[in-house]
């Protein structure tokens, strides 16, 4: 893999942006227009995967299907290099991840222009049947003008999981936090699945917290599956009752009851006035095992259940033995 | 009339039968399985270690996996039957180990090679015990009385997930991150390496594979194949039948019989 200061064609590789399952990212110089560009490499030890170089294909594909500022432009490729790369359009940002370590919950309309901003872009996806699949604020760049880009489709490509072990986990199948339902119980996802996304970065921007997180990948899972998010407004009651029935509804566990496209979300976070807040009353059902979770939530309950009945059944067998 | 005493002990179950097929299959480049089968003539080595039997499914594109299944395969027999002294478990425990730590530092000092690894499972069959020693997602079946059992658990991410109720096991079977491993042989420095043991008994059959094999074929399929035919046969219409039903990852699948 190329290092600062080496030359790849005629691009030469600035620093180090990010390294995936699959592929590693730079920055890097044209050198014949001087602009800043995005190298990235397909990673070595993948040349010989038939499903890596499909997906680095389809990469290409969607680079070359999508045109919109939100969205990097695809510059060029060489995908008959060893190993094969392509560049992108360098964008100028701040990731929204970085913007909310600085300010852990923005101000609501700092928040809604961003979500806005965001749906509006997906929506352009959407539009072009193209499905992120890994929404979350490290992919997303917001502008000094408040416009939000999206620079990461690495996996909007992904048919099928490669062969990888656990520690790419996240860079090839999405992020716990920000995975959906069905993502979770292995469907490859579709524009609903970009939705809850949205959902849960909204919450967060405005929460200060994603509704879901834990140390363990897999507990993550089980919490989109099972729990139920605290209400946005016992955080802040500045959120206005519309807003958080945006959120809720785009975070439904069953992607029927979300807003069905990204378009429809973008329509809803424009007009907030015309969303139905009922949602807010509705309860949403687990989708896994609810054992788990009345465990969780009720421990002394379900304990103290369980040796009411061991004592019971020890008595009865006493009485048995008696008589 | 018996005598008094201790009943005779039963035989010592013999190894009557072993057969494997391998395959790239048709859609990868290569094969990057591999597969062992020891059967030492030393009857002093036999006594004290038994046969070895392995698979393993390299990880890692490049001609990596290839080179992850093989080194690791070979460290492991190496490791087996260099020390001939203790017990076979700890030892078949410790020669996984020690070829984790070996593909670890292969892939390391090798760049272009940073992301092999293999599964790899073994089985050790010695006195009237035998020994599994795995890692990753190959699948070792008892087959006993006509049953088929497996012995080895997937260390994959969707294995954790139904363990833990996210998915119901159809679910898992296709769930689309179904290879995703949590524990591979030259993944990291350390390794736990599941041991599992138990006791043979005559006629046991056990099959080894790896997983391309139930991208295609059910453990019924499977089950159907060694019941109704010696192992080498058996194999060999596994891995054919799965090649016919699109043969979308590598092959591998080895069986062994013991004397009835």
């Amino acid at each position: 893999m190329p290092n600062p200061g080496d030359r790849v064609g005629h691009y030469v590789i600035a620093r180090p942006l990010g390294k995936g399952g699959e592929a590693a990212v730079y920055q890097g110089r044209d050198l014949e227009s001087g602009r800043a560009v995005v190298v990235k490499v397909l990673e070595p030890s993948q040349l010989g995967e038939v499903a890596a170089f499909e997906r680095f294909r389809r990469e290409v594909a969607i680079g070359r299907l999508l045109k919109h500022p939100g969205i990097p432009r695809l510059l060029d490729v060489h995908d008959d290099a060893r190993p094969p790369y392509i560049v992108l359009e360098y964008m100028d940002g701040e990731s929204l991840r970085s913007i909310m370590e600085a300010q852990r919950r923005l101000p609501v309309s700092r928040a809604l222009e961003i979500a806005t901003s965001l749906a509006e872009v997906v929506a352009y996806c959407h539009a072009h049947r193209v499905y992120h699949r890994d929404l979350k604020p490290e992919n997303i760049l917001v502008d000094a003008a408040g416009r939000v880009k999206i620079i990461d489709f690495g996996i909007a490509l992904l048919e099928d999981a490669p062969r990888v072990t656990w520690r790419g986990f996240s860079g090839l199948v999405g992020t716990p936090e920000y995975m959906a339902p069905e993502q979770i119980k292995g469907e490859r996802g579709g524009p609903q699945t970009d939705v809850y996304a949205m959902g849960l970065i909204l919450y967060e921007m405005l929460a200060g917290r994603p509704p879901y997180r834990s140390a363990n990948p897999l507990s993550t899972m089980y919490q989109h599956l099972n729990m139920t998010a605290e209400p946005l407004r016992t955080y802040r009651d500045d959120v206005p009752v519309p807003v958080a029935a945006i959120v809720a509804r785009a975070m439904r566990r069953r992607k029927e009851e979300r807003f069905a496209t990204a378009a429809e979300m973008h329509a809803a976070l424009c007009h907030p006035e015309t969303v139905d807040t009922s949602v807010l009353e509705r309860p949403d059902p687990p989708l896994g095992v609810p054992l788990h979770e009345s465990l969780t939530r009720h421990p002394l309950f379900v304990l103290g259940a369980v040796a009411v009945v061991t004592a019971v059944l020890a008595l009865l067998a006493e009485m048995i033995l008696r008589h | 009339m018996r005598l008094l005493g201790r009943p005779p002990a039963p035989p010592l179950p013999v190894v009557a039968e072993v057969g494997s097929a391998t395959h790239a299959g048709r859609v990868r480049p290569k094969n990057e399985d591999y597969l062992l089968t020891e059967v030492p003539d030393d009857p002093a080595v036999a006594a004290v270690r038994g046969s070895l039997f392995l698979v393993a499914d390299g990880v890692g594109g490049a001609g990596g996996g290839a080179i992850a299944s093989a080194e690791a395969s070979h460290v492991v027999l190496q490791e087996y039957y260099l020390d001939r002294r203790g017990d076979p478990g700890r030892h078949l425990r410790r020669a996984v180990e020690r070829a984790n730590l070996h593909v670890y530092n292969l892939r390391m000092g090798h760049p272009d090679l940073s992301g092999m690894q293999t599964t790899l499972t073994a089985l050790a069959l010695c006195g009237r015990r035998f020994w599994i020693g795995h890692a990753g997602d190959s699948k070792l079946f008892l087959l006993r009385d006509g049953e088929l059992r497996q012995l080895t658990r997937d260390h994959t991410v969707v294995e954790d997930m139904r363990r833990l109720g996210l998915v119901d096991a159809p679910a898992a079977g296709r769930h689309r991150h179904r290879h995703l491993l949590t524990r591979t042989v030259g993944g990291d420095v350390l390794l736990a390496v599941d041991l599992v043991s138990g006791r043979c008994r005559p006629g046991d059959g056990y099959i080894l594979a790896t997983d391309g094999l139930f991208e295609h074929l059910t453990p019924e399929d499977v089950r159907t194949a060694f019941t109704n035919s010696p192992p080498a046969e058996a194999a060999a219409a596994c891995v054919a039948e799965a090649n016919r039903r699109g043969g979308f990852d590598n092959l591998t699948v080895l069986g062994v019989r013991l004397m009835g």
